[in-house]
């Protein structure tokens, strides 16, 4: 069973070929402005190395956001005409959660420690199973993408937030806090909100997806059932559409919005 | 025999087509995003973008559904990397990246603008060499092409393009967007009742300005009202569009006095206006050797069957891209030297 994971929900891109519920090989970038040119041939060479053709893929997973709305449309492009033309089911992941996952799986292997805390510790606790970890994108004007979970546990929703409602809510969970994404960005306002629980904010390097977490979530996920139908969790209407409903009710539309000629 | 399936989605349509020699339209499945983009009176590219990638797998699917092929009857990718909005570019392009890639075909990279003139050939094979007045919402350009896949731009505009100056006498009007199709029933009503000012009408070369024509009919109108006049808006439609044509059909002109072509090809979004139809056909009675080429108006809009035209020249030239083609937005034709006909 050869299944190809895809993230492309910010700037580092991540392709990996996983075999049997096991990476066996990625292709990792960080530079802006580069998905639509590498992932094709990444997806390619990947497969190459494997000695695998595109036919030996069998399932296809993909980072459905929130994220970037340009990278969560080159991602689920590719994943839904893959899947489409090659008729293989598709998982859709959430971003967040695959981050998430990604660090709890860390965690249970021994590698994350206390001490892989970029930041001086007000309260250096043991991570344990009880760890709540907090994953959140940067949205501009103190708003994050966010989702919080404790274990397999959604205890916050992914949503688009004010960074403060976000806090609010797992400050009020007593449980040692791990923050994955861009939580330097916010790291004065989350360490004090956040002041009372032993709390470790990832940095940049430490919250690159590798797909581990893709992939382990896309060995339970139910694969998606109108291909045609998928769009990315953008998790926000456009300013457009906002401006426009303030002044309209769209109320059923006798036309819609897109329709074959 | 060479069969192409191409991807369009540089705008507001998105487009997968299937078509064989460059010439035989097998299918065209268009999705068009209009009725979204009325809401906010123009083409919003984000909202753009969310439309092509809820279609790109249904057009394709139409597509080839259409024309009863198999991904193994084809021989290549076509796809429209530029120019356009670069979010609606990228869903066309890594759709069209994948299914290359997925069915081991070759890609073929088209430039949108050679698409709307290669739908001619959906009309009649363009005779070469050939003059091109391409006319649609973001162009207005004069092309010469000595032979299939060799454009260069005699003469473009420096402002609007021509389709967006209807757009903007639309909204004037309160008509609904886009406003070609509206302005050119508007103006089979009415009579040219107003003289309106020709831009560069006096000047060599070949190129356009609508800018000013826009600013015109709009300061007539305020001025009228300021009068408590009322104009009527088919004469006011009438005149507005006598002056877009005049101004094509001059330039248009010029270029066929100026350069032996065999044929004029008459492409994009306008080229479905019926009042520069009829005009150019009048004009070709001054040249009885040249044929005139008008894309069918069922190809005239942004379309995929165009961009399989434009890629069976390439493909025919071996013109391919690999799995890390790029979007280019801006993308256009290289200008035309134009020192040699210094000596007139």
């Amino acid at each position: 069973m050869n299944i190809l994971v895809i993230d492309t929900s910010n700037q580092p891109l991540l392709v990996g070929l996983g075999q049997d519920g096991q990476l066996l090989d990625t292709f990792q970038t960080d530079k802006p402005k580069n998905h639509s040119i590498d992932l094709l041939p990444a997806i390619k060479s990947l497969l190459a190395a494997q000695e695998l053709t595109v036919q030996d893929i069998d399932q296809i997973a993909v980072a459905k956001g929130p994220g970037s709305f340009t990278g969560l449309r080159i991602g689920l492009t590719v994943g839904k005409v893959l899947a489409d033309t090659l008729n293989k089911p598709l998982l859709a992941i959430s971003s967040l959660q695959s981050l998430a996952k990604q660090v709890q799986l860390k965690q249970q292997s021994g590698i994350l420690a206390a001490e892989d805390s970029t930041v001086q510790n007000p309260h250096p606790g043991k991570l344990t199973k009880d760890t709540v970890v907090l994953a959140l994108f940067d949205a501009r004007n103190q708003n994050v993408f966010a989702g919080a979970y404790l274990g397999d546990t959604v205890v916050l929703e992914d949503g688009h937030y004010p960074l403060e409602e976000v806090l609010d809510l797992v400050s009020q969970v007593a449980e040692p806090v791990v923050v994955v994404g861009d939580g330097l960005h916010f790291q004065d306002t989350i360490e004090e909100a956040l002041s009372n629980q032993p709390l470790t904010i990832l940095d940049h390097d430490q919250s690159l997806p590798t797909g581990t977490g893709l992939l382990a979530l896309a060995q339970t996920a139910t694969p998606v059932e109108n291909i045609d139908d998928l769009t990315p969790s953008y998790l926000r209407k456009t300013q457009a559409e906002l401006n426009w409903e303030q002044n309209h009710q769209d109320d059923g539309q006798d036309k819609p919005y897109v329709f074959k000629v | 025999m060479t069969t192409l399936i191409a991807f369009e989605s540089s705008a507001d349509e998105t487009s997968v087509a299937v078509v064989k020699d460059g010439k035989t339209v097998l299918s065209n499945a268009v999705a068009t995003q209009i009725n979204s983009h009325q809401r906010f009176g123009g083409i919003v590219p984000e909202v753009a973008s969310r439309h092509h990638l809820e279609w790109i797998t249904k057009t394709l699917d139409i597509a080839l559904a259409d024309a009863k092929v198999q991904p193994e009857d084809l021989d290549g990718v076509a796809v429209t990397y530029g120019p356009g909005l670069v979010g609606s570019l990228l869903v066309g392009l890594m759709g069209a990246k994948t299914f290359a890639m997925a069915h081991d075909l070759p890609l073929i990279p088209v430039n949108h603008l050679a698409g709307h003139i290669a739908a001619a050939n959906f009309n009649q094979p363009i005779v070469f060499p050939a003059l091109a007045l391409m006319v649609s919402g973001g162009h207005t350009e004069l092309v010469l092409m000595e032979e299939p896949n060799d454009f260069h731009i005699l003469g473009e505009t420096f402002d609007d393009a021509a389709g967006e100056s209807y757009d903007k006498v639309g909204r004037l009007l309160n008509l609904p967007y886009p406003a070609g199709k509206a302005i050119d029933e508007l103006a089979h009503k009415g009579q040219v009742t107003i003289d309106f000012p020709q831009a560069m009408a006096k000047e060599a070369g070949y190129d356009f300005s609508f800018s000013g024509l826009k600013s015109a009919v709009i300061n007539q109108v305020h001025n009228a009202e300021q009068r408590g006049e009322t104009i009527k808006e088919e004469d006011l439609a009438a005149s507005f569009q006598a002056a877009v044509i005049k101004a094509l059909v001059g330039r248009t002109k010029r270029a066929l006095t100026d350069f032996p072509v065999k044929s004029l090809v008459l492409a994009g979004g306008v080229a479905a206006n019926s009042g520069l139809r009829a005009a150019l056909t009048d004009l070709m009675a001054d040249f009885p050797a040249v044929d005139f080429i008008p894309v069918p108006k069922q190809y005239t809009g942004d379309n995929a069957a165009m961009i399989g035209a434009a890629g069976y020249w390439n493909y025919q030239d071996k013109i391919f891209s690999d799995l890390d083609l790029n979007t280019n937005p801006g993308l256009d034709f290289p200008l035309a030297d134009l020192n040699q006909q210094d000596n007139e």
